[in-house]
């Protein structure tokens, strides 16, 4: 079985390290990953750097209809970066520590689901 | 956007099909038959409209706009289709109102259609969309926008099922709702969970449906009625990057499609009779009507409690039933506003009436596109 990413170019090494974001060599802002053209001054000149594995959880639910991909129940939510802007993930429940608004997240890489032959290599956040 | 010289358009025909599961109905079909009630609502000769806007979302066939009009009598003319999320009837209907308003036609039906039961795919609404292949559903951001709003103000789950038991309660009254039974705040908060904690009387049901209105320009209108309301505002507004959101419950696209259509419309929030709005979930319809000026950031769930938004209160906010008790077939309720609003400003809905009703608030919102803050918001304005 091949390992292949969510997307390419979303971690700094393919299928491990970090997710990649951008920062703009234009105007400096940082931007999110699988950016293509700077949100504040549309500068297509982008330079990749690693984002740091760490946020805070902005909103959340617990979905009890099953996805495409993931069986009900499972949980999903928004993490907020120091970066300046959140991304959507699937959230792992860790005992004793209930998902609250503003509690601090890791991620972790890890296998999402199988597509075929291939792994499909994606992220998900925890509770520290 | 820019200003240019437009002519009165007026609404001078509405008409709906059943609202319901109805998987063995066509798209044609559904279409057809809202088609002919509209047709027959203003007494036009279908031959002559002008042109067809069609929306649709979720459609098995090309061209339905063409099979749709072939069947009430109406070919050889300018029809496409549209699509815009939940907002597509809407466009569709503004589509109609600038090829009026412009010169281009003189008369257009505006049809939207949708056939939830059967074609609405399986998987992420936005096919391939990175959010929707992690899990991120409509709900699941109903959800996480009630649960902010919750945050930031102190209100509770209640206030958001409270909006439900008065949705129920209008489409109790309208026989055109698919859904006439009353549910108790204990009801809509026991009922089973979809995604936490939006319950599933807190969802708008799948649906199959249409609706058709027919727009006239003002030095036509005296053909076919002498009571006409006009459409008198729209806008259509798309979602701004995510990196720029205020907040999950509030939507700028929200806040500035709003504001362009009032000025186009030359009114206030404050001269709003009645709103029918976007509430595909009951965690939504607080944040629009706020979105939309109507009150303060913050207020709409104790003003919803008192009663500002029922039959009989200040500003009535859904008076059909909404999408939660009419029903929602995606790209048939923009349409389907126009066509409860204009009973409305007629004096013709009923028990349900909004009493002296002048002016009415058409707002459909939709669309989850990862990195924006929503796909689309849009508003038309009918005044009597």
């Amino acid at each position: 079985m091949a390992k292949v990413p969510l997307r390419e170019n979303l971690f700094t090494d393919r299928i491990d390290g970090n997710l990649r974001c951008y920062r703009c060599k234009s105007c400096k802002h940082m931007l999110p990953p699988l950016t293509v053209t700077c949100q504040y001054c549309f500068s297509n000149d982008l330079e990749p750097m690693p984002l740091g594995k760490r946020g805070k959880l902005f909103a959340f639910t617990t979905n009890f209809l099953n996805s495409a991909h993931f069986q009900a129940p499972f949980s999903t939510g928004y993490i907020e970066f120091p970066e300046g802007f959140k991304l959507f993930s699937v959230l792992e429940n860790v005992e004793g520590k209930p998902f609250k608004i503003g509690m601090e997240m890791e991620m972790t890489i890890q296998k999402l689901w199988d597509r075929g032959e291939d792994q499909v290599i994606g992220y998900k956040f925890k509770p520290v | 956007m820019k200003k240019m010289s437009l002519r009165r358009v007026a609404v001078i025909g509405v008409g709906m099909s059943k609202f319901g599961k109805q998987p063995e109905k066509s798209l044609v079909e559904l279409g057809t038959e809202a088609s002919l009630a509209a047709i027959k609502d203003c007494g036009i000769v279908p031959k002559k409209l002008d042109g067809v806007y069609c929306s649709n979302a979720f459609g098995d066939t090309g061209c339905l706009g063409q099979q749709i009009a072939m069947q009430v009598g109406l070919v050889s003319r300018e029809m496409a289709r549209v699509e815009n999320a939940c907002a597509g009837g809407t466009t569709a209907v503004r589509e109609v109102f600038y090829a009026i308003a412009t010169g281009r036609w003189d008369t257009g039906m505006a049809v939207g259609v949708d056939s939830m039961t059967t074609c609405m795919p399986k998987g992420p609404i936005v096919a391939k969309d990175i959010d929707g292949e992690l899990g991120l559903s409509m709900p699941a951001y109903g959800a996480m926008q009630m649960q902010r709003y919750i945050h930031k103000y102190g209100a509770t789950v209640k206030e958001f099922a409270q909006v439900s038991v008065k949705n129920h309660i209008n489409g109790s009254l309208n026989p055109y709702a698919m859904y006439k039974k009353v549910y108790t705040l204990e009801e809509v908060l026991g009922a089973r969970m979809i995604c936490e904690p939006l319950t599933q009387l807190m969802v708008s049901p799948v649906s199959d449906g249409a609706a058709a209105v027919i727009l006239c320009a003002e030095d036509k209108v005296k053909q076919y009625t002498t009571k006409p309301v006009w459409l008198v505002g729209t806008s259509l507004i798309s979602g701004d990057y995510t990196l720029f959101a205020k907040d999950m419950d509030i939507s700028t696209m929200g806040e500035q499609a709003s504001a362009e259509a009032y000025e186009m419309a030359g009114i206030g929030p404050k001269d709003i009779d009645l709103v029918e709005l976007h509430d595909a979930f009951a965690s939504v319809e607080i944040p629009n009507i706020e979105d939309m000026g109507i009150c303060k950031r913050g207020e709409g769930a104790r003003l919803l409690m008192e009663g500002y938004f029922d039959l009989g209160g200040k500003v009535p906010v859904n008076p059909s039933g909404g999408l939660l008790a009419q029903g929602h077939p995606l790209s048939a309720s923009g349409v389907r506003q126009i066509a409860e609003i204009t009973w409305h400003l007629r004096d013709q809905a009923g028990e349900r009436q909004v009493k002296g009703a002048k002016i009415g608030v058409a707002h459909m919102e939709g669309g989850v596109v990862s990195g924006l803050q929503g796909g689309v918001c849009g508003i038309n304005i009918v005044m009597r």
